[in-house]
């Protein structure tokens, strides 16, 4: 079976990690990006019922927030720092491995006093197609106390995926 | 030649929040040397490609352990620029890290909902402990 490879939840910085590492040449995302006419394609294949249903699943608050716009009471704030315009994460990691070293901000969250881990993993997966992937994953989580956005001081966990 | 297929992330909130969601308290356990965490269909999104321009709903579900096995490294901020790197305090140790990861999206290039569920293997690299940053890190 052809195996084709992909990447799930990476950084670019993970990327240039396992890139090198596996001697691979990264490709530029731009050249296959999907343009709108594209998205109206890619939205072509799904029924109603399967839009409804995702729709219903996606009326968490996560998705909810971000498609109304308004922050809730409570949410916490990103770090101010990241390692582009926008991109409010760092890729703390060996310098080794390009990444920007052992005593960088593993954390998304700002004001905050608590829990942290991270790890950069290489693994595989195997898709509904049949076929088997390449999988990266960049995954974070926190928890514990921070200063909301609207300065109330609060506890809660998050996961950065 | 390497291709990306898919990129589930937790998307950016209008606050900036980058790829991250609130998750259950009791998702996350920690212990003085260890942590898991186990979330099933957290609501996601599917780019495609990282930080494509198009976005499709997807939920993600793993389990992920992570257990400290290197020495305790002590981190002072090197920096009092709030947007620096550096600037925060932590107590922190690498780790060895195993899990799985799942993910489903409504849709994919391919045609109609897509589906994943894979081993994501050991950690590359990875740490856990406590920090301090922003308005507590001093």
């Amino acid at each position: 079976m052809q195996r084709r490879q992909v990447f799930f939840a990476v950084t670019l910085t993970l990327a240039a990690v396992v890139l090198a590492g596996c001697s691979k040449k990264p490709t530029a995302p731009a050249s296959s990006a999907i343009t709108d006419a594209g998205a109206a394609k890619l939205m072509a294949g799904v029924t109603p019922e399967q839009f409804r249903n995702w729709i219903a699943i996606h009326r968490a608050r996560h998705a909810q927030r971000a498609l109304l716009g308004k922050p809730e009471p409570g949410d916490p704030s990103p770090i101010p720092g990241g390692f582009a315009p926008g991109v409010h994460i760092f890729a703390p990691g060996p310098t080794d491995f390009g990444l920007q070293g052992l005593d960088v901000e593993p954390g998304s969250i700002t004001d905050f006093n608590g829990f942290a881990a991270i790890g950069y993993f290489a693994g595989t997966a195997v898709g509904s197609d049949g076929v088997t992937y390449d999988m990266l994953n960049d995954m974070r989580i926190q928890k514990g106390t921070y200063a909301a956005a609207d300065g109330s001081i609060q506890t809660g966990t998050f996961a950065f995926t | 030649l390497t291709v990306q297929l898919h990129d589930y992330n937790g998307g950016i909130a209008p606050s900036g929040l980058f790829w991250t969601a609130r998750v259950p308290d009791n998702a996350v356990q920690v212990s003085s040397h260890a942590a898991t965490i186990e979330v099933h269909d957290l609501p996601v999104v599917d780019s495609f490609q990282i930080f494509g321009p198009v976005e499709v709903p997807a939920t993600a579900s793993y389990a992920i352990r992570w257990e400290a096995t290197g020495a305790v490294r002590h981190l002072d901020p090197s920096s009092d620029d709030p947007s620096d790197p550096t600037n925060l305090s932590a107590t922190f140790r690498d780790v060895t890290a195993t899990g799985t990861f799942s993910a489903s999206s409504i849709t994919h290039p391919g045609g109609g909902p897509f589906s994943i569920h894979g081993v994501i293997g050991v950690a590359v690299w990875g740490e856990l402990g406590n920090e301090r940053n922003g308005r507590f890190v001093k």
